[in-house]
């Protein structure tokens, strides 16, 4: 009789027992996030048009390191803002965009979106650097272009090196490219400029810039096996 | 076992371990130089809950009596514990480049679609305990070229220096199971009892050693607080650990506090204290700078990373004290005992004791049935005075 007693503590015993199998397992895993910058940059460009930017994940240590152990990557952020720009004033000459400058004119675009497409090495790589775009070429195998996020109405003067223009991932689109993207981190950012509010495509099909630097951030999580 | 053991050989450690790049006998612990995730503050905030729970451990299980009786006696205590995590130790305040927050760059953050904008010095991100983190975005707002500074090594640190950041993320924990304890304990016929600990385990190439000493008192007995009740007792108790791990880091942890304990002739025993404890220690690592100049600097935003400086903090704990209450039960030589603790991470705990050896008893009855019988002949006295009356 007097062993009921025992019960209660081999009933904690128990449960604490359990609760180092849960603490085990939550320390199985270690998450990060780094931030792979892009650096876009466009010299005579037209819009509307795309823009293709790549990017391999190996050249961050952060991944070559524990890719054996990933268990996940995901792209969680991204953000978008334009470094420089220049455009053709109705005389004809080229001028640098400054907000902070007064009678700037209004350049918007209607949207911009942003896709992200795997991406495969070349059967015959023109160099034997790993992570110059000229190695690569759209993935044959997933010819699917991810809707990452869009901007619309893009007013250039709020984009000018303004860090808040910030999209979340989907969660749907997150979870769809996570595990493309744990085995396949070559993959390439596709930037779709729309027209201009003010561009007429019957009268003027395509509209002229000088030159454009853009940046986007994106922000991947990586979940990592210890 | 093996499992247990690996697990609690030190989360933090295994955290460590997944970063270092490698260590050596009576070397520093060394770090990638890719290690740019934390700067030292960063670390030491991340990891603080985690210290927290190692030294809550430490002081679990220091006694679950204060009746120590007059007499030789060894056992051997085996004990699990758990932490309940508050949620004020799953965030902390990081440290952020010193030009956010400036007109050196426009930055945001978006946490839950809100939109934090211009943030400066520091931003609550998750700890080891937390969930998951949030990048600040930047955006440098001076042309290509333009220059913050210099670096202490004279480098220019340029503007576009201070980018975008990520930090690391949490695991999700709201209760932690902490260290199990297995300690020695010697009784001694002065109402002394001893606890000893010691493990140790390669960390790498270098042994990694946890020793802690117990020392209980009673103290009632002195004063005859509850004398001629001899089923309650006061005890003093003091301990001390030390954690350490050559020159990569070194922990040392006391605790002081006053305890009570009732007990039933059914073997029941209820047992609190009040304690203050401490935990405090150093860690250091370096950077590997192998096959790098001098001149040469990390492409990071934090000075700190970019000059490749080693990462140091003091180790700390959010805990100085703690109350506790238990039951224990004793059948034979088996000794179930169980308490939970309010402090900084509410703790359980649950051991057994296993009493291999106990003799030479002192029984202070012999001087109680003397002066039970001495009181006895004075009633027996006084009855008769009154009769005669």
């Amino acid at each position: 009789m007097k062993y009921i007693i025992f019960l209660p503590f081999i009933l904690i015993t128990m449960i604490l027992s359990s609760c180092f199998t849960e603490t085990i397992d939550a320390f199985s895993t270690i998450n990060f996030q780094l931030v792979a910058p892009f650096h876009s940059t466009h010299v005579d460009k037209t819009v509307p048009d795309t823009s293709v930017d790549f990017t391999n994940l190996n050249k961050y240590k952060e991944y070559k390191d524990n890719k054996e152990r990933i268990k996940k990557a995901m792209i969680l952020q991204f953000n978008y803002w334009l470094d420089s720009l220049v455009y053709i004033d109705k005389g004809g000459n080229k001028v640098n965009f400054n907000p902070k400058v007064p009678n700037m004119p209004e350049i918007k675009f209607n949207h911009i979106r942003f896709y992200l497409r795997f991406a495969d090495k070349k059967k015959f790589p023109v160099n034997g650097d790993e992570f110059d775009a000229v190695n690569y070429e759209f993935s044959k195998s997933d010819t699917t272009m991810y809707l990452l996020g869009e901007f619309l109405n893009v007013d250039i003067k709020d984009y000018f090196r303004q860090a808040y223009h910030i999209v979340d991932v989907s969660d749907d689109v997150a979870r769809v490219i996570s595990d493309a993207v744990k085995n396949r981190p070559m993959f390439f950012i596709i930037t779709e400029y729309s027209h201009m509010s003010d561009q007429n495509p019957q009268i003027e099909p395509k509209r002229f810039f000088p030159y454009i630097a853009a940046r986007f951030d994106l922000v991947i999580k990586f979940e990592v096996s210890l | 076992m093996r499992t247990l053991l690996k697990f609690n050989s030190l989360l933090f450690l295994v955290f460590i371990s997944f970063y270092v790049y490698h260590l050596k006998a009576d070397e520093y612990i060394v770090v990638s130089k890719d290690f740019t995730l934390f700067t030292s503050k960063n670390l030491q905030g991340y990891l603080k809950p985690l210290f927290t729970t190692i030294g809550e451990s430490f002081n679990s299980n220091l006694y679950s009596t204060a009746l120590y009786e007059n007499q030789w006696r060894i056992g051997l205590d085996i004990s699990i514990n758990g932490m309940f995590i508050p949620d004020a130790h799953k965030f902390f305040d990081a440290e952020l480049p010193i030009a956010y927050g400036t007109d050196v760059v426009d930055n945001a953050m978006l946490k839950d679609g809100k939109l934090y904008r211009q943030i400066g010095k520091s931003i609550s991100q998750p700890t080891l305990y937390g969930g998951t983190s949030n990048a600040i975005f930047s955006a440098p707002q001076n042309p290509s070229g333009s220059t913050f500074g210099e670096d202490s090594n004279g480098n220019i640190i340029y503007d576009s220096t201070f980018k975008s950041v990520a930090f690391a993320e949490g695991n999700n924990i709201d209760f932690l199971a902490g260290l199990p304890t297995i300690q020695l304990i010697a009784g001694f016929p002065i109402g002394t009892e001893l606890r000893l600990r010691f493990w140790t385990f390669p960390l790498q190439d270098q042994m990694m050693t946890y020793w802690a000493a117990i020392l209980n008192q009673r103290i009632d007995h002195i004063f005859d607080l509850f004398y001629p009740d001899t089923t309650m007792g006061i005890a003093l108790n003091f301990a001390y650990h030390n954690l350490d791990r050559g020159k990569g880091f070194n922990i040392n942890s006391f605790a002081l506090g006053l305890h009570f304990s009732k007990s039933w002739d059914i073997g029941f025993n209820l047992y609190g204290g009040l304690q203050y404890e401490n935990l405090s220690g150093d860690f250091m690592a370096i950077r590997d700078t192998a096959g790098i100049k001098p001149t040469d600097v990390a492409n990071n935003p934090y000075i700190e990373v970019r000059e490749r400086q080693p990462i140091e903090f003091k180790i700390e704990s959010f805990n100085n004290f703690r109350f506790l209450g238990g039951i224990s039960y004793r059948a034979s030589i088996f000794e179930l005992h169980a308490d939970a603790a309010w402090a900084a991470q509410p703790v359980v705990t649950v051991g057994l004791t296993i009493w291999i050896a106990e003799w030479g008893r002192k029984y202070r009855e012999t001087k109680k049935i003397e002066r039970f019988e001495e009181i006895e002949r004075i009633e027996r006295i006084k009855r008769k005075e009154i009769i005669q009356d």
